[in-house]
């Protein structure tokens, strides 16, 4: 992942998030989610690839237009793939 | 340029005010597929080089006494200028209320490295200067050039200024310090 000049995130401050994942499950462009969330759309990238973090705001912001709580699409650790979160959870009911 | 998020009370509020001449501009070009490829990095930073050079090209045919050309090589500055804004899309010229907080800190960060450039700059500048001057006065005649030393004042006094200013601004405005910290 390329870095920008000046690194907003440093190594151990990386904000992780879902946002692919959620956008590529509800068929939304980058463009939609911007304009859904009031963001430049290429802010959406570069939150994507972590090369910001969002403000609380925006992260408040981004997480209530998809329904969940916030630690549902940003992390400091990185989020594990869906795919083994959902086979692990089918495989091992509670 | 960034979209306001749906507000579901909007409709009872009256329209915003029609958006400023700059606002407008930047609203024509942004995801104009004409203009795309100022935001591409390597043709962003062909740009900057350009820019660059134009103006090293300027001051040197004003400093060989060739006005004309120098107006004529300083032309291309503006169009040059506009892209490299649309390919920044309007980071630095849109008023705040239209960039979200990514785009602010965008913002801040250029304007700070920036800063960073210009003092280094200016301080080089200065003890260009100084050396300068002190090779040609003779100080131990206690007879000073008289624009020799505003020449070296002058940087001197920008250096100070850019290097005291955001501490001024910073003191300024910082909020209150909390008395007890333990409460």
């Amino acid at each position: 992942m390329h870095r920008m000049a000046t690194t907003p995130n440093a190594a151990d401050e990386t904000i992780h998030n879902r946002l692919p994942v959620l956008r590529a499950e509800r068929g939304l462009s980058r463009r939609d989610l911007a304009e859904a969330i009031g963001v430049h759309y290429q802010t959406v990238g570069y939150l994507e690839r972590g090369e910001y973090a969002p403000s609380l705001a925006l992260a408040f912001r981004i997480a209530r237009h998809f329904g969940l709580p916030v630690e549902a699409v940003f992390s400091d650790v990185p989020f594990q793939p869906m795919s083994s979160v959902v086979y692990d959870r089918d495989r091992d009911p509670a | 340029m960034v979209p306001r998020p749906h507000d579901p009370t909007a409709d009872a509020r009256p329209d915003d005010p029609a958006p400023g001449r700059i606002v407008a501009a930047f609203r024509q070009v942004d995801g104009d597929p004409r203009w795309a490829w100022t935001g591409r990095r390597r043709n962003r930073r062909l740009l900057v080089a350009a820019q660059a050079l134009l103006l090293v090209l300027a001051v040197a045919l004003l400093a060989a006494g060739r006005p004309v050309l120098a107006l004529l090589a300083f032309l291309p500055f503006f169009p040059l200028m506009s892209a490299i804004n649309v390919g920044c899309y309007g980071v630095l010229e849109l008023p705040l209320s239209e960039l979200d907080d990514v785009m602010v800190r965008l913002r801040a960060e250029a304007r700070a490295t920036a800063y960073t450039l210009l003092v280094v700059v200016l301080g080089i500048l200065f003890a260009t200067l100084t050396a300068l001057f002190l090779v040609t006065n003779d100080a131990s005649t206690g007879q000073l050039a008289v624009p020799a030393l505003a020449v070296l004042l002058g940087p001197a006094g920008l250096w100070l200024t850019a290097m005291l200013l955001p501490r001024w601004v910073l003191a300024w405005q910082l909020p209150e310090p909390e008395t007890d910290a333990s409460a």
